[in-house]
């Protein structure tokens, strides 16, 4: 393999890397929102009823 | 702040340090020159060294945490330590992988015994182990004790490390003359990589807060994040 | 005066159960001999060429039988909540670590005694050119080691984690020592030089730091 070849395996590795795990924290972190919001509405409710 | 401003900033955020990542992405593709001796491969280096620097900011975290938390007992520093102990080990196996690529170019080897292919690879052991010791403790508390003495002595251990393995024999030079240019590409990537470090750090304390929030909701411990 | 005769007290204790039920150092040391004769057979097949392998080989040994060392001197008080009646004794906590690092010290010192003969017969490692330095160097790092495996030993048994996770977890704190003190020993065995300062001073640096560390720490997070 190429010089050029390695630096781009490099970058795409390294960024790879980085940025899946920033997705994964951000679609774990919608799934959560999603069901936190939920539970706000709930309590909300609550002393009301 | 209202969530819908904290949506819009943290977006914004997000956009600002993929377009400075992108930014950095041309500039070490078409603006920093070959270097002479090198060749291409040393454009590696862009990438390689802010990794390295937001690792010991990842690790250095980690150790404040953990000293917060045996100073206060407060979860919110254990939730930190554990955001940065991940990120640490994200950055370290970037490092170690770059470096590998690049040892593997330059010099024709996947891996040599020099002094900082070590320290980066005792710093992983390191780090892998505060992970694996957080997954091996159930009770929240032990657990937050333990991983603050582990993350504490880790940190201290670093520059023992890194004064070990500069006793072993190193055969590749060390300094690399900067041009402007070089310099330039070298900054924009500090600053990305940075971003992504604080952004990867903050994202993953508000899981754990969130998920902390949820399981206490009913023993009335809340949860505020910064 | 009173710190002294305390700490005495809990290692005379802690090696008078030692010396009456021998567990933990009948185990210790048949596992370090076991070590080095498997490395010694898959390295070379028992046809030993002498040399610095023998101090990696040492190594290995002292590492496992140490974390064997801190494991067994904690667990005496994991039972019928022994550790409870410990931490409720009228006496500082630094002292209950003191006196299980020199429990520790003396067993891993009668575990250096035995496989050091064992690994310098068995790859022929010419130990007569510096015995002092080897003594030394090697001395220093088990302090530095039982420094840091009292302080996780105390860590797991309060927090009843699974045995094998201490050696995991001493290992790599304890890589410095090894790198420092396998670098000193090439230079005084295969160069004939004198103890290097600077590699020594990490080893003894390291022995200061975590004993002061895990002195410190130690008060703040042992409980029952």
């Amino acid at each position: 393999m190429s010089a050029e070849s390695f630096v781009i395996l490099a970058y795409v590795i390294g960024l790879s890397i980085l940025l899946g795990d920033g997705a994964l924290v951000w679609w774990r972190l919608r799934r959560r929102a999603g069901s936190d919001h939920d539970t706000t509405v709930e309590d909300r409710r609550r002393p009301e009823a | 702040m209202s969530s819908s401003t904290r949506k819009l900033v943290i977006r914004a955020y997000w956009i600002v340090t993929l377009l400075v990542l992108a930014v950095g992405v041309w500039l070490s593709a078409y603006y920093a020159p070959i270097e002479s001796e090198m060749g291409v491969i040393q454009k590696v280096f862009y990438f390689h060294l802010p990794a390295a620097f937001c690792m010991f900011g990842a690790c250095f975290l980690v150790f404040v945490a953990g000293a917060g938390y045996l100073w206060q007992r407060d979860q919110r520093w254990d939730d930190l330590a554990d955001a940065a102990a991940h990120v640490a080990v994200l950055l370290a196996s970037v490092v170690l992988l770059t470096g590998m690529l690049w040892a593997k170019k330059a010099w024709g080897q996947w891996w040599t015994w020099s002094p900082r292919l070590t320290f980066s690879l005792i710093l992983w052991l390191l780090y892998v182990v505060y992970l694996i010791l957080r997954a091996s403790i159930d009770s929240a508390q032990k657990r937050a004790m333990v991983c603050a003495v582990y993350g504490v002595i880790a940190f201290l251990d670093v520059p023992l490390v890194y004064l070990s393995v500069k006793l072993m024999d190193d055969i590749h030079p060390s300094s690399v003359e900067l041009e402007p240019s070089m310099l330039l590409t070298l900054i924009v990537w500090m600053a990305g990589v940075a971003l992504l470090t604080a952004g990867l750090v903050a994202g993953r304390f508000r899981l754990a807060r969130i998920s902390h929030k949820k399981s206490h909701d009913a023993s009335g411990v809340t949860g505020g994040m910064a | 005066m009173i710190a002294l005769r305390q700490i005495l007290l809990l290692l005379g204790k802690d090696l008078r159960i030692e010396a009456r039920t021998r567990q933990a150092l009948a185990l210790v040391l048949v596992l370090g001999i076991l070590i080095v004769v498997v490395l010694a057979l898959g390295l070379q097949g028992g046809n030993a060429r002498g040399g610095l392998s023998a101090t990696a080989i040492l190594w290995v040994a002292y590492l496992f039988g140490g974390a064997m060392c801190f494991e067994k001197t904690m667990a005496v008080e994991t039972h019928d909540g022994a550790l409870a009646g410990l931490l409720m004794a009228p006496m500082d906590r630094g002292v209950i670590y003191l006196s299980k690092l020199l429990a520790n010290l003396v067993l891993m010192a009668t575990l250096a005694i035995v496989i050091t003969p064992v690994g310098v017969v068995l790859f022929g490692f010419d130990l007569s050119r510096a015995p002092l330095a080897f003594a030394s160097v090697v001395g220093a790092s088990l302090i530095g080691y039982a420094a840091i495996g009292t302080l996780f030993s105390g860590l797991v048994a309060s927090s009843r984690l699974s045995g094998g996770l201490l050696a995991v977890v001493v290992f790599p704190l304890s890589l410095p020592l090894v790198i420092a003190s396998t670098q000193l020993l090439k230079g005084v065995f295969e160069h004939g030089n004198a103890l290097d300062a600077s590699a020594m001073g990490v080893i003894v640096a390291f022995d200061v730091i975590f004993l002061t560390v895990s002195w410190i720490v130690f008060e703040l997070v042992i409980e029952p």
